[in-house]
């Protein structure tokens, strides 16, 4: 006789969660463990002799007569030990008809939101409703049918969503996201970030960040896009700040008509430019509650004890920031040189009051016109039409 | 090899008392390596408040594999039970088995799944090289320095 160790929850049901207790005792309708995540190799299952198994523990639905394993597909024997069960694949790992398996691709039938909580998977994911907004979803590859709402999106790969995303205008404070250095610029809640490309019909009010291409069908209105590799957006860029280092092309329209600043910024290496966004946002934190501690210790001797270890430890944290913002910047610059690649392609309209800054050069549209293209040339931004006229 | 969870408690009374302000690079320093020096275990879990955003962090050392793994499991929680803050889990000498980084996956998506921070204080070697065999890279946020920590570069 044998009994059939299990390594994960032989029982778990997707279709029956209920929120996780939090160690403080409270309950987080955010997080039910919608999925049982397994990496190529892990184990899974183990026969054993019945007898070497306590009684107590022992499931009579998983004692056998004979010594076979219930190997599902993306399973399989332990190379060293063939009384094991190993994952071949990363995955979800269930029951299917009575074998173990583990499958690469989570269906979510229906919105991620309350029934699912935040879902967190190590393949690739497919929404087939919306990421409801204060969700988030982290998988390998993510395609959502649905829309993106004020939610979080990350893939280490792709992520193609089939109806757009629309997220609210302004950000809550102490997010993940880092506050705009521009006041008038407020920041989109919605974010979404791909380790490849992304492909969606328009988006409003998100962030987008993609090491990769990214591809627009429709508008992007009041976004800010992080882009690696290139931009192309089929509808208006409108609003909002655009960073790329390669090449942007607008089918539709640059800028607006109701004086909304649009602003195209090329030539940099975009994720060294997001994590000095990032770096100043921290330090002007840091300034401020340093300068408070400063306030606060200056009014008498037991305070100037209280305080004096916390200022010690901004000052330490503004230290390494400069180091490494220093670090950064000397990298931005070399980046810099780089920038008479870049191109930004306007077959459309381009409306006045547009910001455009290649490397180091700058231009502001005066007027409205068409079909250009935009180019650094003597550390200038310069323009010209890309047909006869 | 066992994990230590009494050893938690003990510990984070320590540092409450000892070194509440004086952030993660002073706890590393000074502490960390006696702490180990004496620890028995070949894996050993302890956690100690960091500022005042209540960051944990969690040390482990030694091999971990599959018969470990309840025990490595209860220690990650352990981590999560002391604070609502940001975890960060040292695994400069530890070597995690397949079985044991998917463990480590559970804890990630539980972290994620409550919207807290995770990030993997200088991980070796064989953890690097297992996670980037397995596409899990993208899935943890990496510290590689004190100064990364001590900055408080976590968004």
């Amino acid at each position: 006789m044998y009994y059939l160790h299990h390594y994960f929850d032989p029982d778990f049901r997707h279709t029956q969660l209920s929120p996780v207790r939090e160690p403080d005792g409270s309950i987080s309708p955010r997080y039910l463990g919608y999925v049982q995540n397994v990496v190529r190799g892990q184990v899974l299952a183990e026969l054993t002799d019945l007898e070497s198994f306590p009684e107590n523990v022992r499931d009579p639905r998983f004692i056998y007569q004979d010594r076979r394993l219930p190997i599902g597909p993306n399973c399989a024997p332990h190379e060293d030990n063939p009384d094991k069960i190993v994952a071949s694949a990363n995955g979800y790992v269930f029951y299917n008809n009575g074998l173990i398996s583990v499958k690469k691709l989570l269906n979510i039938r229906n919105n991620i939101g309350f029934h699912t909580g935040n879902v967190f998977f190590v393949g690739d994911t497919a929404v087939h409703g919306d990421v409801q907004t204060g969700f988030a979803l982290h998988a390998a590859n993510v395609l959502v049918k649905g829309h993106i709402e004020s939610s979080k999106v990350k893939a280490a790969g792709d992520v193609v969503c089939l109806k757009g995303i629309r997220g609210s205008e302004a950000s809550p404070s102490g997010g993940d996201q880092q506050k705009s250095g521009d006041p008038e610029m407020p920041v989109p809640t919605a974010l979404v970030e791909a380790g490849g490309n992304l492909r969606l019909p328009f988006c409003e009010h998100a962030q987008l960040r993609a090491r990769g291409n990214i591809i627009i069908d429709g508008s992007c209105l009041h976004s800010t896009l992080y882009v690696g590799g290139n931009l192309v957006i089929k509808g208006r860029l409108q609003g909002g700040t655009v960073v790329v280092n390669g090449l942007i092309y607008i089918e539709g329209r640059l800028g607006s008509d109701y004086s909304v600043p649009t602003r195209v910024m090329m030539g940099y290496n975009t994720f060294d430019y997001l994590q000095l966004q990032k770096i100043e946002s921290r330090m002007t934190d840091l300034k401020d509650r340093k300068a408070f501690f400063e306030r606060m210790s200056s009014r008498n001797q037991v305070m100037e004890q209280e305080y004096a270890g916390r200022i010690n430890l901004v000052n330490r944290k503004l230290k390494a920031l400069s180091l490494k913002h220093k670090m950064l910047w000397s990298r931005f610059e070399a980046a810099g040189k780089q920038a008479s690649e870049c191109r930004l392609v306007v077959p459309g309209t381009v409306m006045p009051g547009c910001e455009i800054y290649i490397g180091v050069g700058y231009l502001q549209t005066q007027e409205t016109d068409s079909d250009i293209t935009f180019f650094l040339e003597d550390d200038e931004v310069r323009q010209r039409y890309n047909s006869k006229r | 090899m066992t994990l230590c969870r009494a050893g938690i408690e003990k510990r984070m009374d320590y540092y409450i008392d000892a070194n509440p302000l004086e952030g993660l690079a002073d706890v590393l320093e000074l502490d960390v390596a006696e702490y180990k020096a004496g620890s028995r275990y070949g894996c050993r879990a302890f956690s100690a408040f960091v500022g005042e955003r209540r960051t944990v962090f969690g040390c482990f050392q030694g091999r971990i594999g599959l018969a470990d793994n309840t025990e490595f499991k209860a220690a990650l929680y352990d981590l999560v039970s002391e604070s609502t803050g940001k975890v960060i889990l040292d695994f400069k000498d530890v070597y995690l088995s397949r079985s044991s980084i998917g463990v480590l996956i559970g804890f990630a998506a539980s972290m994620h799944g409550r919207n807290t921070g995770l990030y993997l204080y200088r991980p070796s070697v064989q953890i690097r090289a297992s996670l980037q065999e397995l596409a899990l890279m993208p899935f943890f946020r990496i510290l590689e320095s004190e100064d990364e920590v001590t900055a408080g570069l976590l968004f």
